[in-house]
């Protein structure tokens, strides 16, 4: 029973990896064989000399965007929480605000960021505003859902022992909404990494962050460079869904008897 | 519910126990007593104004201390009924009375209902830390974890931890907490097993019996029905109305009460009542049957024909 269980958590490492490894077998051997300029293309393996020989100033950009990224993660999540709380108090709040809610989703990131740097800063403060207008969505609609389907049994008791609108709030509604908050938050989270780096697109040099890196590899056609910051800009969004995960899931199975998935145990 | 039902959450005032004296309307439908502790009078519902009336009960009361289950097909307005004397609901038309019950009823539900992650001494501690706040006192609480049967080690279990019977028992102690005077059951045994249903059934007519509560049960088993109670009420009738209101009267409720004949004999009775209330004929006996079961010389169209007068969901009740 256990070693059926090991092999499939091996299988379950492994089957990635031999994906990863044969991706980069044929990348190499694709422009190795068809001559493909370094400029347009280069091997992985240039990419990976790259990574090494950036190692730490891809690893001081990945810390300023990792930033970035928090502080309008920690925006998106204090004010869609508080978003939420109004939506989930009023239905007429909701109808006049949800909108605007969606609106916040659908404008693209990349023609808004030139606006919001130049209105707000050439730097830090700038590029968080847009991580947070990136991933403040997710953690509005979630965080609402869970808040509105508390099951209604439930909200009954709550009336029949005269609860306030805070108590219920307080001891059913927010603990209830929870692992939808986590959710909305593991999708905010790579999100705002996102828009971390899309901010630093439009700073200039007032940064150093991988989106300024980024900007500069590519004026300066330092391909090989350009992957490799695009590589750990991917690999940042990832340990930042990763992270949430594990901590979200933590404190649901601690405190709360539940997962993110919503079962109980 | 529909979008502009009437809660008492919109209008909170008619939430309180209405404590005005009656001038009667009590014990048996339509008899006058001073002895009501539930009176309801000219009653009328309707989700909301463009849908018709579920309920249209003229008169029906419940004296002090007295265990009445209130009977009646799927749809037909029980679960509103005991909402509305509640207080989650309010009238359409007519008065709901609660004379000489203080304090908030004490509720069970169909699902046991319990917070996944409060412990079951935290689940049953709820009623005590909303409202006003009350303190309740250990040896008290220990009691009534023995009086509802749920074994002391286990209180610092959460609900998924627990077998289904094992939380209907924290479900029950959670309702009886804040030494309510008024208990409502609204189904509570209908996900349950047949030898734990019987089991609660005994179990909670004990508990109505030591603590002297006034419980109205919503139910649509027969036998659960005159197992338990005081007086059956049958809802029948589109609106629903009271169509029968039948004493029960049995001493002894434990297990073998199943088997004597006075037991069947009550049950058949209110079978037959039952059947009158949703416009059926019966040709048989039908003890142990549960309401929406097809009763002999029914064709199912001519169930769903009945139990969907204003386009509800045919009913697809558990036998009981």
């Amino acid at each position: 029973m256990t070693s059926v269980r090991f092999r499939q958590q091996l299988l379950q490492i492994a089957a990635p990896l031999v994906v990863t490894v044969l991706v980069l077998i044929v990348w190499h051997l694709a422009v190795t064989l068809a001559e493909v300029p370094p400029i347009v293309i280069p091997s992985p393996v240039a990419v990976g000399q790259a990574l090494v020989e950036n190692s730490s100033r891809l690893w001081s950009a990945s810390v300023e965007t990792a930033k970035a990224a928090m502080a309008g993660l920690a925006l998106s999540i204090g004010l869609g929480v508080l978003c939420a709380f109004a939506f989930s108090q009023s239905s007429l709040i909701r109808s006049a605000f949800y909108p605007y809610a969606i609106l916040l989703q659908t404008v693209p990131i990349i023609a808004v960021a030139p606006i919001v740097v130049i209105a707000v800063e050439r730097g830090f403060y700038g590029v968080s505003l847009i991580a947070a207008i990136i991933s403040i969505f997710p953690v509005i609609t979630s965080t609402t859902t869970g808040l509105l389907q508390v099951d209604p049994q439930l909200l009954e008791l709550f009336r029949l022992n005269t609860a306030s609108r805070w108590q219920t709030l307080w001891k059913l509604q927010l603990p209830h909404a929870l692992p939808y908050l986590i959710s909305g938050i593991r999708i905010a989270g790579g999100a705002s990494i996102v828009g971390a780096i899309v901010g630093e697109f439009f700073v200039g040099s007032s940064l150093t962050g991988l989106g300024v890196m980024i900007e500069r590899k590519r004026s300066g056609f330092d391909t090989d460079e350009l992957y490799a910051t695009v590589f750990v800009s991917t690999l940042l969004g990832v340990i930042m869904f990763a992270l949430v995960t594990v901590i979200g899931e933590w404190i649901l199975r601690r405190f709360f008897a539940m997962s993110m998935s919503g079962r109980t145990r | 519910m529909g979008e502009h039902s009437r809660t008492s959450q919109e209008q909170p005032k008619a939430l309180h126990a209405d404590q005005t004296p009656l001038e009667g309307a009590g014990g048996p439908t339509g008899e006058r007593s001073d002895h009501s502790a539930i009176a309801v009078e000219q009653l009328t519902f309707a989700y909301n104004d463009r849908l018709p009336h579920v309920l249209s009960v003229e008169q029906l009361g419940v004296s002090s201390g007295e265990l009445v289950s209130v009977l009646g097909a799927s749809g037909c307005g029980k679960s509103t009924l005991l909402r509305l004397v509640a207080g989650l609901l309010l009238p359409t038309t007519g008065r709901i009375h609660r004379r000489g019950l203080a304090g908030n009823p004490g509720m069970v539900f169909q699902s046991p209902t319990l917070i996944p992650w409060r412990s079951a001494r935290d689940n049953v501690l709820l009623p005590s830390e909303l409202g006003q706040g009350r303190t309740i006192d250990e040896r008290r609480l220990a009691e009534l974890f023995d009086m509802v049967g749920f074994a002391q080690q286990d209180t610092q279990k959460r609900p998924g931890e627990l077998s289904g019977g094992m939380q209907m028992r924290v479900s029950i102690a959670r309702a009886l907490v804040l030494e309510p005077q008024l208990l409502l059951l609204d189904e509570p045994f209908a996900a349950l097993d047949d030898l734990l249903r019987m089991q609660l059934e005994e179990d909670v007519r004990q508990i109505h019996s030591q603590r002297g509560l006034t419980t109205l049960l919503v139910t649509h088993n027969i036998n659960e029905a005159v197992f338990m109670s005081d007086r059956v009420v049958v809802l029948g009738g589109t609106p629903s109305g009271v169509a029968a209101d039948i004493p029960i009267d049995l001493s002894e409720r434990d297990q073998s009460l199943r088997s004597a004949p006075a037991f069947h004999a009550l049950v058949e009775k209110v079978t037959q009542s039952l059947y009158r209330a949703n416009g059926m004929e019966s040709d048989g006996p039908a003890d142990s049957r549960s309401v929406g079961e097809k009763p002999p010389g029914k064709t199912s169209e001519e169930m769903l024909s009945d139990k969907t007068p204003s386009g509800g969901t045919p009913s697809n009740d558990r036998t009981g």
